[in-house]
């Protein structure tokens, strides 16, 4: 808004020449940095792109029932431990205040995660690449994952879910 | 000579209320309707996906 009001009838009034340059000055900025935007999403380091599918907790966990029944390998702490084949759909539920199961992965090997939350709103995040989703109950987020490096990762919940936030944590495992 | 009557456009920019108001409720209405199409277009999990999951293939 300007500080004054324009004087009467500036509407008829042709655009003087230095305002022209400013306005081509000033749609190239906002143009180059709109560009900046789309250069920075391609080719910027960003989180893996996913796609989503509506589902239920109920088939949701069905489904991860009957993933992790194919490739349990065994169980710590009450949950299970899961080594499922490279270049296959993997199921991680996020329920109040867990993750399930413990993922055992291939270093290089590309992986379809499919991650949804049985409750209410959890923040699927892993440490310490610090990647970031939220996970919304009610729909499945599919996310093509490849791990670069082998060791121990932390899975955490980065959304506020009740007194046992904190101690949300989960554990994948990366070999060479 | 009886002066020009201004335009709708021109009345628009001139009132600077309406624009404040404008720049507000144009992008809410925009990106709430965005959103409830997004959510809208999301689709199922595809039966063949589900098939492998269950089926054991």
């Amino acid at each position: 808004m300007a500080i004054t009001a324009p004087e009467k009838g500036w509407w008829h009034k042709k655009v003087a020449s230095d305002e022209k340059t400013w306005i081509i000055f000033a749609a190239i900025v906002a143009l180059s940095l709109f560009m900046l935007m789309v250069g920075w999403h391609l080719l910027g380091k960003q989180n893996p792109s996913y796609v989503v599918y509506s589902t239920s907790p109920d088939e949701f966990y069905k489904l991860a029932q009957a993933n992790w029944a194919k490739y349990k390998v065994g169980e710590e702490s009450g949950i299970p431990v899961v080594k499922p084949p490279p270049d296959s759909d993997v199921f991680v539920i996020a329920s109040t205040w867990k993750w399930e199961p413990v993922l055992v992965l291939k270093k290089g090997a590309q992986y379809r995660l499919h991650v949804s939350s049985m409750d209410l709103l959890h923040g699927f995040s892993i440490q310490p690449v610090n990647m970031n989703f939220a996970i919304h109950p009610g729909y499945d987020y599919v996310l093509t994952f490849t791990p670069t490096s082998s060791g121990d990762f932390r899975l955490i919940c980065n959304e506020y879910c009740g007194p046992g936030h904190h101690a949300m944590i989960g554990k994948i495992k990366v070999e060479d | 000579m009886a002066e020009e009557q201004a335009g709708f456009i021109e009345k628009l920019l001139d009132n600077p209320i309406a624009l404040l108001i404008m720049s507000n409720a144009v992008l809410l209405v925009v990106y709430f309707l965005w959103g409830l199409v997004e959510i809208e277009s999301i689709g199922p999990i595809p039966n063949a996906l589900k098939e492998i999951i269950l089926g054991g293939k």
